[in-house]
């Protein structure tokens, strides 16, 4: 058995930081260790762009967005002041919605780049896209599913069954 | 495998920001939840663009990083403008919107 590369381990560990970072930023109580955990997910994201090889837009990535948008979010939340975080009661069928399009963006995006080897020289647009939806059925049946269960936290949103 | 696992960062980035920006009320927090779906959007857009397009898809990019960074200034200036007028970050009770 041979061991993984070094930029493997790197892609995997900024990998595993960036989701672990995210998912604390979502659930995290204070909107100011959410802002925090936001800067963490950009470094993690511009580490994984500069190891994809854009090196400039990886430097770009982590002065312009982590360094001026993350602390004017940040320096925002100091004016308002700290606030909590208040979550309407629809957490299961978003969380569904989110699994059921995790599924089908990941569904899509292989076999996009598992087209590459085909054609070479193919051009991502619409009708590509188009075409990759085709002739991924599941995919689109997935993304339908998602879409109707926001569809029905949205209508009993409005009907005002969910409470805080 | 290293293209799979970007790709799956990015899926998931997307849906967790998904999750957040549809469970909280916050407007706060439901900016920060947009801003994870941008960062996974961003990954996927310069993950296939390596393979179909990458100085179109680096300039996609810079121009989205650039937008993403307006976007977010004007978006805290609303927020503390709002919570002046209203001492309420409450995405469901903006004053002004509905009744």
């Amino acid at each position: 058995m041979s061991l993984p590369e070094l930029s493997t381990i790197y892609i995997l560990s900024a990998g595993v930081i960036a989701v672990a970072a995210s998912a604390l930023a979502v659930r995290v109580r204070e909107d100011f260790y959410s802002a925090i955990l936001l800067g963490i997910v950009g470094l993690s994201i511009a580490s994984l762009i500069t190891l994809l090889g854009f090196t400039y837009i990886g430097i770009f990535h982590a002065l312009v967005y982590v360094g001026a948008t993350v602390m004017f979010v940040i320096m925002g939340i100091v004016f308002i002041g700290r606030g909590f975080a208040s979550e309407r009661r629809m957490v299961p069928p978003a969380i569904l919605a989110a699994i059921l399009a995790f599924f089908s963006i990941l569904l899509l995006l292989s076999s996009i780049v598992s087209s590459r080897s085909a054609e070479a020289s193919l051009e991502l647009n619409v009708a590509e896209l188009a075409k990759a939806f085709a002739e991924n059925p599941l995919a689109f049946f997935y993304l339908s599913l998602s879409l109707i269960a926001l569809v029905l936290a949205g209508i009993s949103i409005a009907k005002g069954e969910v409470h805080e | 495998m290293n293209e799979m696992v970007i790709l799956v960062v990015s899926s998931m980035l997307f849906c967790i920001g998904m999750v957040g920006a549809v469970i909280h009320k916050s407007a706060v927090r439901v900016m920060i939840s947009l801003e994870i779906m941008f960062n996974g959007t961003l990954l996927a857009l310069l993950a296939l663009s390596k393979y179909f397009n990458p100085l179109g898809g680096g300039i996609l990019a810079l121009y989205a990083i650039a937008l993403s960074s307006v976007e977010v200034g004007l978006l805290v200036s609303v927020f503390i403008l709002l919570y002046r007028r209203s001492r309420n970050l409450d995405v469901y009770e903006i004053p002004g919107l509905g009744e």
